[in-house]
């Protein structure tokens, strides 16, 4: 009955912003941000109607016995509980910042360039051109979140397809391909991710792919590790037996095999490259200004730091607890998915 | 008794005056640490077109004249000098006995060199412009040199401050490692020079003028702003230029800095490249500016490290023409922008995926939030814009190929209209970097540079400024930044003036800590 109530509550609430911004503020399908804005509302809004009133259908999930297992090891310890309220609050904010976030991020007063303290009208204070800095963490939750999760699968997909061919084939594939890799790894980040901006330029996409092909070491050593353990199985024996192909083998048998691990890797990564990104920005290599994003912000602060402290507070906050969710998701999945006990 | 007491009274005198002659003499400073804004990248005294590079090089070179009070010529390596009536011929007389820090003595020999260096145009440097009217360049004797000229050339005394090389020592180097280790014959001399770190100077013993009160100078390039003020307040550096209005605040009412103020150092402005599509079209040049409020931003932004320019020439310097221009000058309309920015989409000329992308060196801070307010203000009129932020060298080196549309410069020069505006607006000026091309400019400036009758100098240069900044827009100029320099209470004798050195020692001062 409590669920319930709260559920309740939650629908209200989302039921009433998007009345806000749908029917009084017009703002629905003008632009890409409302078009996000406006699907994810509609979707919440249906998951909700439907936890509430026809639960029967997530019934299904509850009595698979993997399933079950799963959830009782994920919510054994506390970290794994407070990283899913926190991450969901944080992808909320992402999608929905152009409804919810109380200023434009971007829009600047030009009569009153000038920093102000935290108060009620602007909570987190307002940055030295007057920018409200609640709005601007909101919406630099989506540039952290988009940038990092599209990094790591350029990573994932790179690392994970190295890693395999590797593994499946042996011998001097495995010799040539893990090599290579060593040595692509042992360049230094900093410099290699300077490397690819000065020539591409900055820009969120060039971003991306600076933080997306470096370090594929983690994705690759750990998919040819679960390889060599798969491919000695005996579906994997009797799937060649049945003459199935090397693609077939790859792509049905041993990646959905190794999907578990990945995914532990993959939450841990997409910390990492947040962090990544925002020590970019924070350098000025990465998301260049007026766009909001928390290193950015964070490179601005430092000039105010005495003065104007919650400039660089709140942004860094958000990346604490932004990554700091993440790691405590992935080792939270780490003990949830371990094979050993699903076994 | 008595008899003591005028005893005890002389000794204590004499101590008094003892003791008054020692601290006289703790004038001399052992270390000096010192924050400039950006890497110094060359110290040949023929590159300085760059203000790093000059204001360390002004402190190992020294040239015929200097900059006195008020930024007026004064004797330097030359002790007297005359002009022929036609003001054509100029006869310098050198000093005897002035050193290099090799130990050779400075001849006229090596004047001559230095001169003729720059104006071969193989050599290619940006100060050739300044000497051009040079027609031959005479050695008298050891000691006395003389300069003949083209034609009358108004700014000439001021080309002969450059920096003064030795003939042999650079016939022997080469150009590119006179850059590296220079010798000059000026107060400080170089020690060592690590590049991206820092670079160390020691005071030159048999300097022919004051020897410095300061024994070893150590540069810091120190470009964040903040990083610089953390420096000076944990006492890292004793005196730092380049720091953000925020941060002066709290040195300005802090009794253990001090903070000084000279106006009109340079000039901040916005430029726009006239070969390339859409920034060559006015009506989008006036757009962009209509879109934007300068008029707010400018004050806002920079404090009390500039004012509002509307004109390319600081302050200090003639003709006064600031009241025409600033009336005539675009204003702030961002429903006329928006709707020019409609047409000329409409027409064209701003293509379907266009960015305006406005450059920026991101050593200079309030360039860059300009920018960034700049970028904001386009994006609400309709324009597609973004921030670029990057290294001032690399800039340059864009800006020289033609690849930026939009970009902010700083300029700083000598105290003579000609140099503020020939180099930018002259087709084939040195610094054209909008590559801006009008005949009647160029004759403007041409005849300007040749008369030396002051009325109709002015008459002309008024007429190339309204040109160019009201007519065509080639430039909107932002702001005269104000020179400020921030040292630890105990620096004596630092006060900015001459923008393009750094005082130390000068004809009325010597820096020294207490």
């Amino acid at each position: 009955m409590k669920k319930k109530i709260i559920l309740f509550i939650l629908l209200v609430i989302q039921i009433y912003i998007s009345y806000q911004n749908w029917l009084v503020e017009g703002k629905i399908w003008s632009s890409l941000e409302y078009k996000f804005a406006t699907a994810f509302s509609v979707l919440l809004i249906v998951l909700l109607l439907l936890l509430l009133f026809k639960k029967s259908i997530f019934l299904k999930f509850k009595e698979n016995a993997l399933y079950a297992k799963m959830f009782k090891e994920f919510n054994k310890g506390y970290g794994g509980k407070i990283a899913v309220v926190m991450l969901a609050l944080i992808f909320y904010a992402a999608f929905m910042a152009p409804f919810i976030a109380p200023y434009s991020p971007t829009k600047i007063d030009y009569s009153n360039m000038t920093y102000s303290a935290p108060s009620l009208e602007h909570w987190f204070g307002t940055d030295d051109f007057g920018r409200d800095m609640f709005s601007r963490v909101l919406y630099g939750a989506r540039i952290a979140l988009g940038v990092g999760f599209s990094a790591v699968l350029v990573n994932a997909s790179l690392g994970v397809s190295l890693g395999l061919l590797a593994g499946y084939y042996g011998g001097k594939a495995d010799m040539i391909i893990m090599r290579l890799v060593e040595i692509w790894n042992s360049i230094p980040f900093i410099l290699l991710a300077l490397a690819i901006i000065s020539a591409l330029g900055t820009g969120i996409f060039n971003i991306i792919i600076a933080v997306g092909i470096t370090g594929l070491i983690n994705f690759s050593r750990l998919t040819r590790s679960i390889v060599f353990q798969i491919k000695e199985k005996e579906y994997v024996t009797s799937a060649k037996a049945l003459g199935a192909s090397d693609l077939r083998i790859l792509y049905n048998h041993i990646l959905p095999n190794s999907i578990s691990s990945l995914i532990v890797l993959g939450t841990l990564r997409i910390g990492i490259s947040i962090l990544v990104v925002a020590g970019l920005s924070f350098l000025g290599l990465g998301i260049q200004p007026p766009t909001a994003a928390w290193g950015t912000m964070l490179n601005r602060g430092q000039e105010y730091l005495i003065q104007a402290p919650w400039m660089s507070i709140f942004p860094g906050l958000a990346i604490i607890i932004t990554v700091l969710s993440f790691n405590l998701l992935g080792d939270a999945l780490r003990d949830a998915l371990d094979p050993r006990q699903l076994d | 008794m008595k008899n003591k007491f005028l005893v005890l009274l002389l000794v204590s005198l004499f101590m008094v005056s003892v003791f008054s002659a020692v601290q006289a003499q703790e004038k001399v400073t052992e270390e000096f640490v010192m924050g400039i804004e950006d890497e110094v990248s060359n110290l040949d005294p023929g590159e300085t077109t760059i203000s790093v590079n000059e204001r360390v090089a002004s402190l190992i070179f020294d040239g015929l004249v200097r900059y006195g009070k008020a930024n007026k010529i004064v004797p330097g390596i030359a002790k007297d000098w005359t002009i022929s009536e036609n003001e054509m011929e100029y006869t310098f007389e050198l000093r005897e006995g002035v050193l290099f820090h090799n130990g050779q003595e400075l001849t006229a020999e090596d004047v001559e060199y230095t001169y003729q260096r720059i104006l071969n145009p193989e050599y290619g440097s940006g100060l050739r412009a300044k000497i051009e009217s040079i027609k031959s360049i005479e050695v008298i004797d050891d000691y006395t040199i003389k300069f003949t000229l083209n034609e009358p050339y108004a700014p000439f005394m001021l080309g002969m401050t450059f920096g003064i090389i030795p003939k042999e020592y650079a016939e022997k180097i080469g150009n590119e490692e006179l850059g590296r280790n220079p010798i000059g014959t000026g107060p400080f001399k170089l020690e060592e020079w690590s590049p991206g770190n820092q670079i160390v100077l020691s005071a030159y013993q048999d300097y022919w003028d004051k020897v410095p009160n300061i024994k070893k100078l150590v540069i810091r390039s120190i470009p964040e702003s903040a990083t610089q003020a953390m420096e000076l307040r944990s006492g890292g550096i004793d005196f730092g230029v380049n720091l953000d209005v925020g941060q002066l605040e709290s040195f300005r009412n802090n009794p253990d800095f001090k903070v000084k103020t000279a106006a009109g150092a340079g000039i901040n402005f916005l430029g726009f490249n006239f070969d390339m599509a859409p920034t060559n079209e006015r009506k989008f040049r006036e757009a962009v500016l209509q879109a934007v409020p300068f008029d707010q931003m400018i004050p806002q932004i920079f404090g009390i490290l500039g004012e509002r320019a509307y004109s390319m020439l600081p302050p200090t310097l003639w003709p006064e023409e600031r009241e025409y221009l600033k009336e005539n000058a675009v204003g702030f309309d961002p429903e006329a922008a928006a709707q020019k920015f409609e047409e000329l989409k409409a027409a064209g000329v701003i293509p379907e995926d266009y960015v305006a992308r406005v450059y920026v060196s991101n050593s200079r801070p309030n360039q860059v939030k300009t920018a960034e307010a700049m970028v904001t203000a386009l994006n609400q009129a309709g324009l597609r814009a973004e921030v670029k932020a990057m290294e001032f060298g690399t800039m340059w080196d864009m800006l020289g190929r033609g690849e930026i549309g939009m970009f902010f410069l700083r300029f700083v020069s000598d105290p003579d209209p000609d140099y503020w505006l020939y180099r930018f607006f002259k087709s084939d000026g040195s610094l054209n970097r909008a590559f801006y091309e009008n005949d009647q400019v160029d004759q403007w400036l041409e005849k300007a540079r040749s008369i030396s009758n002051q009325a109709e100098r002015e008459d002309l240069y008024q007429k190339v400024l309204r040109k160019v900044l009201i007519e065509d827009l080639v430039f909107h100029p932002l702001a005269h930044s104000n020179q400020i320099y921030v040292m630890q209470d105990e620096v004596q004798e630092l006060n900015p003036g001459n923008s393009l050195i750094i005082p130390l020692v000068t004809p009325t001062a010597n820096v020294y800590k207490e």
